[in-house]
């Protein structure tokens, strides 16, 4: 298993603090989410894991090594992301982009094996990519383009995903497919999961752990049920939420919500 | 088998035909059977034989491999620079190239093939770490207006050394970009060269992928991208100064060509680098045989002349799905 903590991390951009001061560690096997307002670093966080961005102060460790101390091959064996603007700029085949996968496991000047095949080709089964395997990028629709990415971040055989917002721009069948996919992955692989989701009621289905953030600090963590909060809700969404319990599955739902009548004015609010 | 390489012996095919083609026309026409006899059956008592085998045919496959390398450069710049308007004479490495020749013939003033290769090397390197630091900065049109600029600049200099110190003949060679003049035994330097250096690129074509793909792929999938970026454009830099120092400043080429390649086969360099290189040898020998045929006209208009309405008609069928 891969343990994954950060520590004391700082991220500044243009000289703006993102990020102040995060310690987390990532619950090994388990769907954690983070949720929190625009802005509060919640894909900084994601980008600061997979060092697309790189922290001012504080490291983030996998099994107690400092991921700038490992060669960046291993890192990506270890931890793998979808972004979450993947707009190519050039377009390509879909089984050649998911066999950019196989990338960090290839020694330098070797070519994909036999078992980086197999491997490529299950991905696809995985997610279904493998129907339109032939097609180009540009010729799918959001909801198969994000199952190719997500075929390359199952290929790339990381045991931590990181999702960041694998929902935008889809429709709320092929959320919830997307959503599905990663729970199954999960439940029969036990990969660590990490998303970023806009959508609280996702976010309390798929997750097993809830990571709100706001203005770059973690304001608090834990299962859902313990998390979610009217209170909360109030505090970091501005939003009058109520959150009840769903009769069927027990858990907590976000029953109703709307802007606090003084957000904006001479508009009269709240049910 | 992929069928992006069912395609290949077409083209292999055609380097052949445009090599007889361009071997049969030119200011003397020879019969197919001329040229022929001198690849089989060579006789250098014979008049004919005598002049296709040492002046036709150095050019002739000068600027194959020319074609072939000034291509192959303008592929690797595009992808190295994420920019589709990338290519040697467009960032200023042919300018950089040029100058350093000047410079060194003028030091040296009977200056041997290599060390024009040499000096245009240094030349179009130093352009190139200009390039690389301009990639860093986020607009594509930084790198375009740099490399004009830079372009300019350099080719006012040498402009200024050239007519101080009453080179022009030397240099008209360079600026206007032709393949005569050529020795086998230049040839005997370049191919293998260019060879080793093709069969570099192609062993890095993955690492290229990646690097086209962006650099959040890039890190996400673990690669050191300084380390490729720098290698991949070393690479590039060298292809276009050996073709300088052999063709002079081919405009266009490097930049067409690969546009055509990747609209056909896709973006995976894999292929694209070998069918860049083929297409570029045959347009390049098909645009001198042209330039020979005319008077010797400037090889760059011959190859303006051919490509942009191609090129312009490529763009508007594929534009939708392309840039």
């Amino acid at each position: 298993m891969t343990s994954v903590a950060l520590k004391d991390i700082k991220v500044e951009l243009n000289d703006r603090a993102i990020l102040h001061n995060i310690n987390m560690e990532l619950m090994e096997g388990r769907v954690t989410t983070i949720i929190g307002p625009n802005g509060c670093g919640k894909s900084t966080m994601l980008k600061t894991i997979s060092r697309i961005i790189s922290a001012k102060e504080g490291g983030v460790y996998i099994n107690d090594i400092n991921i700038r101390q490992m060669k960046s091959k291993e890192v990506a064996k270890k931890i793998s992301i979808l972004s979450q603007r993947n707009k190519l700029q050039y377009d390509v085949k879909v089984e050649d982009l998911v066999s950019f996968s196989r990338y960090p496991h290839l020694k330098r000047f070797q070519s994909l094996k036999e078992h980086d095949i197999e491997i490529i080709n299950w991905a696809m089964r995985e997610t279904g990519a493998d129907e339109f395997r032939k097609r180009m990028m540009s010729e799918l629709s959001g909801g198969q383009a994000q199952r190719v990415w997500i075929s390359l971040l199952l290929a790339q055989e990381a045991d931590v995903l990181l999702l960041d917002e694998p929902t935008t721009y889809l429709d709320i069948h092929h959320q919830l497919e997307t959503l599905n996919i990663v729970k199954e992955l999960n439940e029969q692989s036990h990969q660590t999961v990490v998303m970023v989701l806009h959508d609280i009621n996702h976010a309390i289905k798929y997750s097993d752990n809830l990571v709100v953030m706001k203005d770059g600090d973690i304001i608090t963590s834990g299962h859902p049920t313990e998390v979610l909060t009217n209170e909360i809700l109030n505090d970091v969404f501005n939003i009058n939420g109520k959150i009840s319990i769903d009769p069927i599955t027990k858990k907590p739902i976000l029953a109703d919500y709307d802007l606090f009548c003084e957000t904006v004015k001479g508009v009269k609010y709240g049910s | 088998m992929d069928r992006r390489w069912y395609t290949l012996p077409i083209i292999v095919m055609g380097v052949l035909i445009s090599f007889i083609l361009a071997m049969m026309f030119g200011a003397n026409h020879y019969a197919p059977g001329e040229v022929w006899s001198v690849i089989t059956r060579l006789d250098m008592t014979d008049k004919t034989h005598q002049i296709l085998y040492e002046i036709r045919m150095p050019r002739v496959l000068a600027a194959l491999v020319s074609g072939f390398m000034i291509s192959i450069a303008g592929l690797v710049l595009q992808s190295v620079t994420h920019n589709d308007l990338s290519e040697p004479s467009i960032l200023g490495i042919n300018a950089g190239a040029n100058l350093a020749i000047i410079l060194a013939a003028l030091l040296v003033p009977a200056l041997s093939f290599v060390a024009i290769m040499v000096s245009g090397f240094v030349g179009g390197m130093l352009v190139g770490l200009v390039i690389l630091s301009v990639t860093r900065s986020r607009s594509p049109l930084h790198l375009i207006l740099a490399g004009a600029g830079i372009s300019l600049f350099l080719y006012a200099i040498t402009d200024f050394l050239v007519i101080t110190n009453d080179l022009g003949q030397y240099m008209t060679f360079f600026t206007a970009g032709g393949a005569s003049g050529q020795s086998i035994g230049n040839l005997v330097i370049v191919v293998p060269l260019a060879a080793v250096l093709v069969i570099a690129l192609y062993m890095m074509a993955k690492e290229l992928d990646v690097l086209l793909f962006g650099d959040e792929m890039a890190v996400s999938l673990g690669q050191n991208r300084g380390l490729y970026k720098w290698l991949t454009l070393v690479i590039a830099v060298m292809l276009s100064s050996i073709a300088v120092a052999m063709v002079g400043n081919v405009v266009f080429l490097g930049l067409l060509v690969p546009h055509i390649v990747k609209m056909i086969y896709g973006n995976m360099h894999k292929y694209t680098i070998i069918y860049t290189g083929l297409f570029g040898a045959i347009i390049f020998a098909l645009s001198d045989m042209f330039a020979r045929v005319f008077n010797e006209a400037p090889v760059n208009a011959v190859i303006a002349m051919i490509g942009l309405p191609f090129f312009i008609y490529i763009i508007k069928k594929r534009g939708g799905q392309y840039a």
